[in-house]
């Protein structure tokens, strides 16, 4: 057997061993292979619809079909190239590192590899897919039919080349951890503004931004030059006898996937090069930064959660949401302003999500804390202060833009209404952290390492999907108080004065909050054999 | 594994132990731990003198993590008594933890610190004033040859410098009684002898260490006493003259902790078939 049918095998083996382990596996494995199954019987339905649509279509429809095709294909690539940058470091059984022991020549590694990537359930899905649109020029004649099949097929492995080749490149240089944290971030931030497109899209402040369809082509006209696009044109310069422009397009999808192959090479070779080369350069701290202002263990616990939280990007990755809710809520609500103050309201509660959880982000180093006989009390306040210090005038700046954007600074009834709205978020920021403090002492679930925060550690979905959701309802539910008070006092008419909620909701919030640490010390203080073992069990699934 | 020490194994020892002794180091009675239902340490008893250098050996799943877990304070035993220098460690557990020092794991240190703010902060920890931290951290420092590294995060610490901060972040409250689980593991044997030299210091001073490794000639030479540990039961235990009756220490050991067997001959495993003699051929 060969190295490279050995190294396909080898990864069939290994998803199949994935999916016999586990009854959960087995049923996440049909559920995938009916949703694989069903898009490569949609893409066939639609491939048959436009090919019958196909010959008696004009020239400008035929152009216009291209163009969606070639934005598809472009957004599709780049969507794949993504994805597989947000499970960077995931350790894939796809990773060149994983055969160094082995003596595998780099070009046979390098097109196992590929090869193992193409052939893998969601290349197989891929290809599929792409070859059952090339149905659309089956109408078209032999000759178009065929630079289909042959224009799919480079499609798929300029994809599969081009994502490897950024995994590649992206793995070998960023290399440090404040590098890869910083990319972390961004990748967040990109995901974040993707996942709101829809909803942006399909509001009505989108009216009158509605996208040109000439300039859409244009830019179409461009991608179709680029490795993104060609293929998509494959077929319509054959039907068009652009020969020069095919054989163009040809030689630069070949020549990507040879660009791509040498990267590859490159990386291997450079990594031999390197491997255990210190890859972080800073050594520059001198003094105890942010300890060196502590007096007593509560100071050094919260200068320590401080310095923690600025080189983590499992936490960090939050705040850069809060913004990006408040310009989704101003954009979506421009002609409703008040309705802006969902953005920081629902901030709020989304801040304390990682509180809920706080000790498993601590992960075993906890028992440090505990092995020197730290009390529950010292533990609930520094996390407190720590996380007060960094949100508490975030959420201030957050409220202070929504007032200006909900146009309320120009006074009466809408500005102590938001008055009152930005209360009850400070509220809710204190009552969410209080149920947070009982929460991170009882109900632990996994997280992912500090090094690789993409990963998903087994058993996380289910506990992550549900716990928090359980924390923010009770957050809610504990600001009863306050929504009893507000909503009749902000409704017009009420008997109340319309300044009463302020009071209110600061004072339940600060309760809770009291509350939250009082009854989360308890915990901790009598859970702490137990939290120590749960995060043993969890360590374990985090690598 | 006899039939014998397999039931014993997994029943849990019932036997009256004596009351702790206050006047050692470390005095443990009849200790009970189990995991659903399977006993990890049954009814384990044993005194570890003040100012010795004790070893605690055992094979893996022997019960050794388990029993010093439960020695320091991190896990509550289901039964039985422990007692550290004189203290009672379940009745007041924070004083008993203040006044031991256990060497952390690699993974169980804040290791995006810098070595210097780890010393301290483990100082802090403890109620120890910021400046006197401050000071004892840079002679620990100096002491494990770390000064160079003490502004680095010990994230970027190589495997020998992080065991060295973990055991100096032990150390820095000036503790009686020190718990290192596999101190030498991974350390330079420049750094290991002047580690070696620390701790032999520390107990001359009438400090006790209690270690616990596999590597049976390192107990061997540095340890004055050892525990051989199997089936969360203490199979043997004394200065390490006593325990090792006469013979090797590790042939002691394997003596009793069993499971050695003689070597199955691997035909093939003598180059025949590799590519060089397919060349030849």
């Amino acid at each position: 057997m060969s190295t490279t049918t050995t190294i396909i095998a080898m990864r069939w083996s290994i998803t199949w061993g994935t999916i016999k382990h586990s009854s959960w596996q087995m049923v996440g494995a049909i559920v995938s292979l009916l949703m694989a199954i069903g898009i490569c019987l949609a893409s066939w339905q639609t491939a048959l619809t436009l090919g019958g649509w196909l010959p008696g279509a004009g020239p400008s429809d035929r152009r216009r079909m291209g163009t969606v095709l070639i934005l598809l294909l472009v957004g599709l690539t780049l969507g794949v190239i993504l994805i597989q940058l947000i499970f960077l470091g995931q350790g894939s059984i796809l990773s060149p590192s994983r055969f160094v022991l082995y003596g595998i020549p780099d070009g046979q590694l390098q097109l196992g590899l590929y090869l193992a990537g193409l052939t893998g359930p969601a290349g197989l899905t891929g290809l599929v897919c792409f070859l059952a649109l090339t149905a659309i020029y089956a109408r078209m004649g032999v000759g178009a039919a065929i630079m289909a099949l042959v224009a799919a097929l480079l499609a798929v492995m300029v994809m599969l080349a081009l994502s490897r080749a950024v995994l590649d490149l992206v793995g070998t240089l960023m290399v440090a951890r404040r590098t890869r944290s910083g990319l972390y971030l961004l990748v967040t931030m990109v995901i974040m503004v993707l996942c709101m497109l829809p909803s942006l899209l399909s509001s009505e402040i989108m009216n009158g931004m509605a996208v040109d369809a000439d300039s859409m082509k244009s830019v179409a006209d461009l991608l179709a030059w680029t490795p993104l696009g060609a293929a998509v044109r494959l077929p319509e310069d054959l039907l068009a006898g652009s020969w020069w422009a095919l054989a163009g397009r040809l030689c630069m999808e070949l020549a990507t996937l040879t660009l791509c192959f040498m990267i590859g090479m490159l990386c291997l070779r450079h990594d031999r090069l390197h491997t255990g080369a210190s890859a972080e350069r800073s050594t520059a701290s001198k003094g105890l930064g942010m300890l060196g202002r502590s007096r007593n263990a509560v100071d050094a616990m919260t200068a320590r959660l401080l310095i923690y939280l600025r080189q983590d990007s499992r936490k960090l990755s939050i705040y850069p949401l809060l913004l990006v809710l408040m310009v989704l809520y101003a954009i979506i609500f421009r002609q409703m302003p008040m309705l802006i103050w969902l953005g920081p309201v629902l901030g709020a509660l989304i801040l304390e999500i990682p509180e809920g959880n706080a000790l498993a982000y601590d992960g075993l180093a906890l028992r440090m804390e505990i092995a020197a006989g730290v009390k529950g009390r010292e533990d609930r306040l520094s996390r407190v202060r720590s996380h007060l210090i960094v949100a508490m005038p975030c959420m201030f700046l957050l409220g202070l833009v929504t007032l200006a954007l909900s146009g309320a600074m120009k006074g009466g009834r809408d500005l102590v209404i938001s008055l009152d709205l930005l209360a009850a978020t400070i509220g809710l920021l204190l009552s969410g952290l209080g149920v947070a403090q009982i929460f991170s002492a009882l109900l632990i679930y996994p997280v992912p390492s500090m090094d690789l925060p993409f990963t998903s550690p087994q058993g996380r979905a289910v506990a992550q999907g549900f716990l928090p959701m359980l924390q923010l309802l009770a957050s809610l539910v504990i600001m009863l108080p306050t929504i009893l008070v507000a909503l009749p006092t902000m409704t017009k008419g009420g008997i109340l004065p319309l300044w009463l909620p302020v009071p209110v909701a600061l004072a339940n919030g600060l309760i809770v909050l009291a509350a939250g640490i009082v009854l989360g010390s308890r915990i901790f203080d009598r859970r702490q054999s137990a939290i120590l073992l749960t995060l043993d069990r969890y360590d374990s699934l985090q690598s | 594994m006899s039939d014998e020490a397999r039931s014993a194994s997994m029943t849990v020892q019932t036997a009256v132990a004596p009351p702790p002794d206050p006047q050692a180091a470390v005095s443990i009675r009849a200790l009970v731990k189990c995991y659903q239902g399977r006993p990890a340490v049954n009814a384990l008893s044993l005194d570890i003198p003040r100012g010795s250098f004790y070893g605690i050996v055992g094979p893996n799943g022997a019960g050794k993590t388990t029993t010093l877990n439960m020695v320091t304070g991190l896990l509550a035993p289901d039964s039985g008594k422990v007692m550290i220098l004189g203290r009672d460690v379940w009745s007041d557990v924070d004083t008993a933890k203040r006044i031991i020092g256990v060497m952390p794991q690699g993974d169980q240190i804040f290791d995006r610190l810098t070595g210097l703010q780890l010393l301290v902060y483990s100082g802090m920890l403890r109620r120890m004033p910021r400046e006197e931290a401050l000071s004892r951290a840079r002679d620990l420092l100096e002491a494990f040859d770390l000064t160079d590294a003490a502004g680095k995060r010990i994230c970027d610490y190589s495997s020998g410098m992080a065991k060295k901060i973990c055991l100096a972040t032990a150390m820095i409250h000036s503790p009686r009684l020190l718990v290192l689980d596999e101190p030498f593991e991974s350390v330079d044997p420049v750094s290991s002898a002047n580690l070696k030299d620390i701790l032999v210091e520390y107990v001359d001073t009438g400090g006790t260490v209690v270690i616990s490794s596999h590597v049976m000639a390192l107990v061997e030479r540095m340890c004055t006493h050892v525990a051989i540990i199997n089936h969360g039961l203490v199979r043997a235990d004394g200065t390490v003259a006593q325990v090792a009756a006469g013979e090797d220490l590790e042939d002691r050991f394997l003596d009793l902790v069993g499971g050695r067997h003689q070597a199955r001959r691997i035909a093939w495993l003598n180059g025949s078939g590799s590519e060089e003699d397919q060349e030849t051929e």
